[in-house]
């Protein structure tokens, strides 16, 4: 309405009209975001911390209910994370674990940059040890280190002169997602391997390493793609070891999809992401990675899949075994924030979970 | 149908009826507050006063799709779609001021910029650009300059060819179905709802814009339009899908990045006293119809073209990067050769045109 007298009403009613309707989006914003359902657990811990924070805990202990059994049918590894916060709160009888628990999780997904004095605070909680009776052989003792060293390379210095020991390592480990067994079985496979065995896996965007430690050797590196090491039925040899770029080019995809064809039945596959292992999957080869005995547990974005683009992903399994069986760890790569997902899993022998 | 299929359609079907109702009270309001475009400068090719407005119906569906995308579908929720909506605020603010008072375009180019860098460091980057013989660059403080460039140059290209009555919402509306059909093979799920949204805003605005129109979205509309869009082909960072984000838009939008770089370079070639943006009766659909064609005839040439050009997009998101870059240098070496055709067809109807004046003369 160029050249109107009342340009100046006009602009007042327009401009109040607008500020009136982004006000009411944020405010609708806000109130859904506060009561929405999300998918990732850690929103449920998040509300209950809200919750627990107003000082209303029969609240927060719902959300962690509701997150159980939002979570139970479709994604495994949520559910027993909100379970166990669930078992050990409940065993305290405190909601204040809970937030504690809730800390250490956020500080394991930002463990690369965690805050020095941060990590300080959690050595006390960790000094409540979980792990009992572990004896780690040598050669797991230094590659579990060495898997620290990296995982924690911006605080290496100042943790190491913290005088971390393996089981706090393993405890904090533990609690920040990873997946341990300490009786030398894989899964429900009904294989129980001979030597130790530890997968660390980092995700997109600046994820730059996976390990795979196998009698104190590394078979796994800094370069981008999913590493494979296969070891034959107990007593256990390294069969075959190689590294496969599939976001580089669907060749990788085809190669590694013949890698795995020539492994024999029962033979042990050992599987680490480092950066992102997604691009150019194949189907073909996503069927041959769960006849390893993984299955898809995780969503991406909202298709059920084995790990999803720039996941970070850690697998042990058996060549035949039946899907499920297998063990499995993954995180989610999320670009709107800085953390790196990492993934660990341990087969080791001579501990026990208290 | 997946449940994310059932998403975009209820997101497509929402907008497209909040813009059917938004439409007419918006128009009622702009005639109630005498808010008119008057065909008093010569660019202007409507020959009655139409009332402006219908953009902020755009902008309103816009806010109500992100709510029902959070309350119906919250996993698919994410707060760039807030960051957009508050981006789009001042957008619109500026929009409706420049509707009213016309603000001068330098001015507005100053605050597009600051919007865009802005939203540079709420999260919209252009990190990493397709390097042409496959893979890609990290453009590293380019970064910047690039995400800025490509914000405000989406924004005002949509702008610029809003000149004909359905031409610039039915551009948009190929657009998004492009970008929609490219984001739908890549699963990429925000991207996918923005377009939906914008796919309904634009089909509805359609109905009451197409010539002869009744109402006009205005600048508010067009900028928001073209904020949007510029915006949604960021907000998927994935690796490899960079050469999506970028040269896909390019070739989609090759009808407004066109007429831009002309205007551009017109201007590059003005005298000092005219002024680099005193806005001129040069864009294309001004040349085509001096050419004789029709409003509606140029309207539905430059939507061919479009579609043609949403193909080759659709066909070059399936292309490794190295064969994109020589498909995109292919769309330029085309675009390039219409433009000297189009450039020797005014020629000849200008001689013609001569020798009937000195005939009759």
């Amino acid at each position: 309405m160029k050249g109107s007298t009342n340009s100046l009403f006009s602009l007042v009613v327009l401009w109040g009209i607008i500020f009136i309707v982004i006000a009411s989006f944020l405010t609708a914003h806000y109130y859904i975001s506060q009561y929405q359902y999300f998918v990732d657990p850690e929103n449920y811990i998040i509300r209950a911390k809200y919750y627990f924070q107003k000082g209303n805990i029969d609240k927060a202990k719902e959300e962690i209910e509701r997150g159980i059994q939002i979570f139970k049918p479709v994604d495994e590894k949520a559910y027993l994370f909100l379970k166990d916060i669930k078992t050990k709160t409940g065993d305290i009888g405190s909601i204040e674990k809970l937030v504690m628990y809730y800390e250490i999780a956020k500080l394991v997904k930002n463990c690369h940059t965690a805050e020095v004095n941060k990590l300080d605070f959690n050595i006390s909680v960790l000094h409540d040890d979980f792990i009992t009776n572990l004896s780690l052989s040598k050669t797991s003792s230094l590659s579990l280190l060495s898997m620290w060293k990296l995982l924690t390379r911006n605080t290496w210095k100042c943790l190491q002169n913290g005088g971390w020991t393996e089981k706090q390592i393993l405890t904090f480990l533990l609690y920040s997602g990873g997946v341990f067994d300490f009786t030398s079985r894989i899964g429900n496979t009904g294989v129980e391997i001979d030597e130790d065995v530890l997968i660390l896996s980092e995700g997109s965007p600046e994820g730059s390493g996976a390990q795979i430690w196998f009698q104190g050797k590394n078979y796994a590196g800094n370069r981008r793609g999913l590493y494979v090491l296969i070891l034959t039925p107990p007593p256990c040899k390294v069969f075959r070891a190689d590294r496969f770029d599939i976001w580089e080019s669907q060749n990788e995809a085809y190669k590694m999809e013949q890698f795995l064809e020539e492994v024999p039945e029962g033979h042990i596959g050992v599987f680490a992401v480092s950066d992102e292992a997604t691009e150019n999957m194949t189907d073909t080869l996503e069927q041959k990675l769960l006849s390893f005995g993984f299955s898809k547990k995780t969503y991406n974005q909202k298709d059920l899949v084995l790990f999803g683009y720039g996941y970070a992903f850690a697998g042990i399994g058996v060549k035949g075994a039946k899907e499920g069986m297998a063990v499995q760890n993954w995180a989610k790569y999320e670009p709107s924030k800085k953390n790196i997902p990492v993934a660990v899993v341990g087969i080791l022998k001579g501990g026990q979970k208290k | 149908m997946k449940t994310h299929d059932w998403a975009y359609v209820t997101v497509f079907a929402l907008s497209f009826l909040c813009t059917l109702i938004l439409v007419p009270i918006f128009r009622w309001l702009a005639m109630k507050l005498g808010i008119y475009d008057v065909p008093n400068e010569s660019r202007k090719v409507h020959k009655k006063p139409i009332p402006y407005l219908g953009g902020l119906a755009f902008y309103i569906t816009y806010l109500l799709a992100c709510l029902f995308v959070e309350c119906r579908y919250p996993q698919y929720f994410d707060n760039k779609m807030v960051v957009i909506g508050i981006g789009g605020t001042f957008i619109v603010l500026m929009g409706v001021l420049d509707d009213l008072i016309s603000i001068p375009a330098s001015k507005k180019l100053v605050i597009e910029l600051i919007f865009g860098i802005i939203l540079f460091f709420w999260g919209f980057q252009v990190t990493t650009i397709a390097h042409p013989l496959g893979g890609t660059i990290n453009v590293g403080p380019l970064a910047l300059v690039i995400t800025v460039l490509w914000i405000v140059g989406v924004t005002n290209a949509i702008n610029i060819v809003d000149g004909l009555d359905g031409l610039a919402s039915g551009l948009v509306a190929i657009s998004s179905l492009t970008i929609f059909t490219i984001s739908y093979s890549n699963k990429q799920i925000l991207s996918c709802l923005i377009m939906s949204i914008l796919l309904g805003c634009t089909i509805a605005f359609l109905i009451y814009n197409s010539h002869p129109a009744s109402v006009f979205m205005g600048d508010a509309g067009a900028l928001f339009l073209g904020f949007v869009l510029g915006c949604a082909t960021l907000v998927e960072r994935k690796k490899g899908v960079t050469i999506v984000a970028l040269t896909v838009p390019i070739v989609v939008l090759a009808v407004p990045f066109l007429d831009t770089f002309l205007s551009f370079l017109r201007r590059m070639r003005r005298p000092k006293e005219v002024g680099f943006f005193a806005s001129d009766k040069d864009c294309i659909y001004h040349r085509l119809l001096r050419l004789g064609l029709s409003q509606r005839q140029v309207v539905f040439s430059l939507y061919y073209f479009s579609i043609c050009m949403g193909f080759l997009a659709y066909i070059t998101s399936l292309l490794p990067s190295k064969y994109a870059f020589l498909v995109l240098i292919l769309v330029c070496m085309m675009i390039l050769m219409g433009v000297i055709i189009l450039h020797f067809v005014e020629n000849i109807a200008g001689e013609k045109q001569n020798q009937n004046n000195n005939i009759q003369g």
